[in-house]
Order: structure tokens, then sequence, then C-alpha cells
């Protein structure tokens, strides 16, 4: 994937992405970091070809994935998008909502949904519909539907944000795999920095004008295997950070209870 | 407990009150006239069902038939959805004598003007539906380039559906009355031309009888998309 000097904006007045500038190979996964309202979601729509939408959308400069524009290549059925909100269809069941892009599509298989099903940890739940499901299993459900028609480019935004961190880090490690075991590019958008670099072989920082503040490539220090290392290194100092305090105070409230 | 009670109070006042009975008979009276008439009534009743149905069938395929024409030509809703609003200013009821010179005295005319009547809500409600279909479900289905008839298959018609439910259940009682009140201006048979006969001839039995007729087929329409509804959208 190729960005040459993206500038975008929905008015005239206002322009949302500044010189917009980086490149990705197959199978590397670039996370995009920044605070919120700084681009980092139009930036991932343009990717995907969802914008520009109207004739007011003004998009400048060049994006070329294996050859051909956004638009080009989301026809060719390759491309996935992962929303921050789970998107998923209220009328069709866990199974059905991961099996709709292959339906759609008539990329990947039977096999592969059975497989992507038991990955997100949601076998017992393959029959129950989105109403029945938690916050976290609507985004285990979506995270295994972005990837039930094989694709070779995956677009995340903010896909964990709404998980407690046990799960996120379950998903890390999920998404990992997958990823490895597809070959698949991802880019993700997220506001937290210790994902972006749990998850990414580059990260990008926008600052809050819609220009690149920072770029950092980090693929030499990570393979897949470092990578779940340092996911359980993350989940243990979260656990000595958060939950060891929490946990102290539990046991001292109990002494004193007892005490009294 | 309720019925139980209006229905004594209706027999008391209809065997007491010569006022009340030449007005409203009573629940005897109505009850022995409907069993000699058993006939008429029945032959009247399904005219006025079969012309209900019709219209209400007509409506729903109208309504969906133009929305898919709009998912084809998104541009379409924009010109098709104030056009519908706007004509619900004509009280549609006054097209019944117009559809009576138009189709004769026969079924036909019922079934036209029970049909526009019903057509709106269905329609409206269909458009609200797919309106209220998130942005992110429409980029969806766009990233996967899926096409239009699958779009409508897939995703627009099962989220539209709770919608359109609603609206089939408002068209319900509005086919039957579209059917009786085009009946008054003028039909062979139906529950329409009793009740308008009844009025002339002040006939309080065949009044009460049709209009109970009336009702409970109001009740049995009302009921068919309450159960389509509890038996196809379990995700609500």
């Amino acid at each position: 994937m190729n960005v040459q000097n993206i500038n975008f904006s929905y008015t005239a007045e206002k322009t949302v992405l500044k010189d917009i500038v980086f490149s990705l190979a197959k199978g590397e996964t670039l996370a995009i970091v920044g605070a919120s309202g700084c681009g980092k979601s139009t930036l991932l729509r343009i990717l995907s070809g969802i914008l520009p939408n109207s004739k007011s959308n003004r998009l400048q400069g060049e994006i070329s994935i294996e050859g051909l524009t956004p638009d080009q290549y989301r026809q060719t059925g390759k491309l996935a998008f992962m929303f921050q909100e789970a998107t998923l269809m209220p009328h069709l069941t866990v199974k059905q909502n991961i099996e709709l892009p292959f339906k759609i599509k008539g990329r990947g298989g039977e096999q592969k949904i059975n497989n992507l099903i038991k990955a997100v940890g949601l076998k017992e739940y393959s029959n129950y519909l989105p109403l029945q499901l938690s916050g976290g299993m609507k985004t285990r459900v979506a995270l295994a539907r972005s990837f039930s028609t094989n694709p070779e480019l995956l677009l995340l935004d903010e896909p964990f944000s709404a998980l407690d961190i046990a799960w996120k880090s379950k998903l890390y490690v999920e998404l990992e795999k997958l990823r490895e075991e597809t070959d698949t590019t991802v880019v993700v958008v997220t506001h937290d920095v210790q994902e972006a670099l749990l998850l990414a072989d580059h990260v990008i920082v926008m600052n809050s004008y819609g220009s690149i503040e920072m770029r950092r490539a980090i693929k030499s220090e990570y393979t897949i295997l470092k990578r779940v290392n340092n996911i359980s290194r993350y989940m243990n100092s979260i656990y000595e950070a958060y939950m060891v305090p929490i946990q102290d105070a539990i046991m001292n409230r109990q002494d004193r209870k007892n005490e009294i | 407990m309720i019925g139980v009670l209006l229905l004594s109070t209706w027999q008391y006042y209809g065997s007491n009150s010569q006022d009340i009975r030449l007005l409203l008979s009573s629940p005897s009276l109505v009850l022995s006239y409907c069993t000699e008439n058993h006939s008429i009534l029945f032959a009247a009743a399904l005219t006025t069902l079969i012309e209900a149905v019709a219209g209400l069938l007509i409506a729903v395929s109208i309504s969906f038939g133009i929305m898919i024409l709009c998912f084809y030509f998104s541009k379409l809703m924009d010109f098709v959805l104030p056009i519908m609003v706007i004509s619900q200013v004509i009280p549609l009821i006054v097209l019944a004598p117009f559809f009576i010179i138009l189709f004769g005295f026969g079924i036909a005319s019922k079934i036209a003007m029970s049909a526009v009547i019903s057509f709106f809500p269905i329609f409206v409600s269909f458009a609200q539906g797919y309106k209220a279909i998130s942005r992110n479900i429409h980029e969806l289905m766009y990233i996967y380039n899926a096409g239009t008839w699958t779009r409508i298959r897939e995703i627009y018609f099962p989220l539209s559906m709770p919608s359109i439910i609603a609206g089939i259940k408002i068209s319900c009682s509005l086919s039957i009355i579209g059917a009786i009140v085009a009946e008054f201006s003028g039909a062979e048979i139906g529950l329409g031309k009793n009740l308008y006969i009844s009025a002339i001839r002040l006939e309080p039995d065949l009044m009460m009888s049709s209009l109970l007729l009336s009702f409970f087929m109001g009740l049995f329409f009302y009921s068919i998309p309450l159960i389509i509804e509890k038996r196809l959208i379990k995700w609500l």
C-alpha cells in the first residue's frame, strides 16, 4: 500500500487531513494513533474507498493498493473493515453474522467459519442473536466476521475500545494468530498507544491538525511469539498496577471488619 | 368482565326502552337476526373481507415495488416521499365515487379504494424502516461490494420488517374502512351496503349485526400481522 501526499476536506473551509505519506508492505501491520477528532477514522474510510462519498468531499494525492485505487481494490473483494461499534445484523445469529460476508462475496468456507467461531470463543453461542450477547462478545463476532472472507487488507477502526482488559489481551493474540495465518495486511486506528505498540510493525502518530507528527517502524523487534509474550507481559503489568492494589484494598477492608 | 357488563347493560336497556331498541336493538334480537339471516350476512361479510384483503395485498405489493425501485434508483426516494406525504392532504375517502364511475358497482371499485387508503402507511413505514438502518451497516455492505438485490434481501427488508409490520397493522383496519366506505357509495353486496340500508330503513338489527361483523373482521385482520411479528421478529 502506497499513500502519497493525501489531503482531504469534507467542505472547502476545513482541511481534515494534511500531507499524509506512508507505505506498507504486504502482511505488515500499521497502527494510526492520535487524539479524538484528528482524522484517524477519516483516513481509514479513505483507504477503504468509503470516502470521498459526495461532491463536496475534496481528496488530493494518490493511494495505491496493489496498483489499484481504494475503490477498485474494494471491488476485488479482498478488503475487510471492522468498525468501532460491532455493527452486527440484529436479525442474524452469531454464525449467520460471521457467514454474511462469505455469503455476499463467495469467498471463505464453512470450515473456516466454524474455526473462526471457535477462535473467538463463541462456539456455544453460535445460535445466539446479537441481542443476547455482551458488548465484548459482539466485538469478537465482528472480528471473526472480518476474517471470514480471507481478506488481504483489514482495516480496524478502534476495534477493541469497548472491551475489558482481559478480552482485549485475548483478542490481541487471536488477531495476531489470524493475521499470521492469512498474511493479511492490517491498518488499525486506535487511541491506545500500548495497543498500537503491541500490534503494529509501524506506528504513525497524528496530531490535531490532521498531519503525521511521528512515525516509527518497530518491526525488527517483534515476531508473533514476541508479540504474544509482550501481550502477556503487558497483562501482568496491568494486573500488578491495577488488580494487586484492588485486591490489597479488599483484603485490608476484610481485616478491618474482622477486627471490629 | 367489561364485555359482560356492556352486553348486560345493552340487553337491559334494549329490552326496556323503546328508543334504545330502535337505535341499538339488543343482543338477543341481534343474535336471532344473525341466526335467521346468517347466509346473507355471511355473503356480505365475505365480500367485504375479500375486498379488504385484495386491497391490502395490492397496497403491500405496490409499496414494495416502489421501494425496490427506490433502492435501485436512490434519487427516486427524494421525489417519491414528498409526493406521497402531500397526497395525504387529500381526504382519500372522497375518491370512492370516482372509483365507482371508473370500475363500476362490482368489487373492483371497492378493492381500488381499499388499496389506495391502505397504501400510504405501509409505504411510509417501509421508507422509515430503511432510513433507520445505521450508516455503518450501509458502509459495511458497500465495502463487501454487495449488489442491490443482496442488500434488499439480506439487510434492507429484514431490518425494515418491524416498521413494515407496524404500517401493515394500521393498514389492516384502513383497508376494511376503505372497502366499507366504497360500498356506501354503491354496491351490490357488502357490510357497507348493509350499514347504509340499515340507516335509511331504520333497521337496528341489521345495523348492529353488520357493525359487529366489521368489528370482528377488523380484530381478525389485525391479529394476522401481530402473529407474523411474533414469529418473525425475535431480535427486538
